[in-house]
Order: structure tokens, then sequence, then C-alpha cells
């Protein structure tokens, strides 16, 4: 929260998407501008606190949920916004970060590392290593 | 094939390589995959440790994330076919060598056309992670 004040010279960001939860949450409310709004779509440090309508009326925050099952509810959604990830990682200007490729065999070794908050990215598992 | 299983909930520990039974031919609406990369998701340490709101039969094969060739279709499949390069989520089974998907599932968690440009682990990992923060 601070650097992103920091960044935006006391601002606020424009668009907080948040998907850790519990221990980001309050944050994330924080961190964003007046007017804006932040996205919730994930929960993975656990469920956050509940908060009251009131705490958005001061900055006139909006907070809003999403899934990907909603979000691509067609074929035609799913292939126009997947490729245009796809496009966006071939022409470079998308920047898909992995933390680590294991082995399948190392699947309780993966785990431990993601429960671990150690990763930044994408762990993944090489089922053919 | 070789996959991942858990008997039970609890730590890493439950987590066992082992063999199991190829997933059988694909019957109508069904295509089977030659899975290449799978990706860790945190709803697969909920599902792992018991602290996912749901019920689901022992033994199991978590995971939810994969990309793959698909190695054979069911009767009525049209959006893909056999050496298509695909990816999809939202499903579980994918710690293991092979899995197998139907078309009757909502359209988000269907395979997906991926283009041959892209890295197997790149595509494994957009999917889920990148493309919903696109929507």
């Amino acid at each position: 929260m601070a650097e992103t004040k920091r960044i935006t010279e006391e601002y606020g960001a424009d668009l907080v998407l948040e998907s850790i939860g519990k221990t980001t949450f309050a944050s994330s409310l924080e961190a964003a501008a007046t007017h804006e709004t932040v996205v919730c779509y994930g929960w993975s440090s656990g469920l956050p606190d509940p908060i009251a309508p009131i705490d958005l009326v001061a900055r006139s925050l909006k907070i809003a949920g999403d899934n990907l099952v909603n979000a691509t509810a067609t074929r035609e959604v799913l292939l126009r916004r997947a490729n245009d990830v796809i496009e966006g990682i071939r022409a470079g200007w998308l920047n898909l970060h992995i933390d680590s490729v294991l082995s399948l065999q190392q699947t309780a070794e993966a785990h431990k590392r993601l429960e671990s908050r150690n990763s930044i990215g994408k762990i993944l598992l090489n089922i053919t290593a | 094939m070789k996959a991942i299983q858990i008997k039970e909930y609890g730590t890493p520990d439950v987590l066992h390589w082992q063999k199991v039974e190829d997933p059988a031919a694909p019957a109508a609406g069904e295509a089977r995959v030659h899975l290449m990369v799978a990706g860790l998701n945190y709803i697969d340490i909920y599902r792992r440790s018991g602290n996912y709101p749901e019920s689901l039969p022992f033994p199991l094969i978590l995971g939810q994330e994969s990309a793959g060739i698909v190695e054979a279709v069911g009767e009525g499949v049209e959006t893909v076919k056999v050496g298509d390069r695909v990816a999809y989520c939202n499903v579980l089974g994918s710690y293991a060598e092979i899995a197998k998907r139907s078309h009757e599932l909502p359209e988000s968690m269907k395979l997906s056309f991926t283009p041959n440009k892209i890295s197997w682990l790149k595509q494994s990992a957009l999917l889920k992670n990148m493309v919903q923060i696109w929507c």
C-alpha cells in the first residue's frame, strides 16, 4: 500500500486486483484511489475480514468480485480473451513470470513451496520430466 | 499411468506418486489428453488439507490446470481433434500423465486451442492466472 501511494504521489491506484484476501484486503482498500475499484477474485491467505458499507463511503470506493467461469461464459469470449493474452506474451509486452518448474514426482515439494509463500509467479509441474 | 494421488486430507506428505489405471477411452463428448505440464493453484492446498467447502471421493487426483496433446476424442467432439495442443482449467485431475475431459462442462472449463508458438510452460500457466486477470 505504501509503495502504491509513493509511486502514485499519494493519489492511489485506479484499479486494485485483490487475490490474496485475509492478509491484504484492508491495505488493498487503502491503496485504491478515491472513486476507484477493488476487484476480488481469490483468497490465497484466507477469507478477508468483513467490512461495513460505511467503510466505502469516505472515499467513494467500489468493491467488485469476479471469476474465470463467469468471465468466459461462452467459447467465443474464452477464445478471444485467451488469444489476447497469448498474443501479448508472443509480442513481448506481457510478461508471464514462472517461479519454478518441478517434476510431477516433486508435487509435495511444490506444495511446500507454494504454502511457504516464498514463491513469486507460477509454480509448474513438468509431467514429462 | 503415473499420478499423484491423495487418500486422506493432510500435509504435503499425503501426496503420493503412484501407478493408477489409465482413463478409459473417451465417451461421446469427451477427449483424452496426454498432459505435458500442470500448474499449481492455491486451491490445491485448500483441497489437499480439507479446507475447501466440498466433499470429494478418495482416492483423489488433485490439480486443476494443465496443458497437453489430445490423444483421442469421443463421438460428437468437434472443437478439438487428435494432435491438438490444448489447455484447460477448473477441472480436477491434472497431477497425472493422462486426463479425460468432457465437453459437457461450462465453456471456461473446456479444452482450448492454443498456438504452437508458445512454450508448454507458458501455455499451462496462462489460462487460469493470466486470462482471469485479463477478464
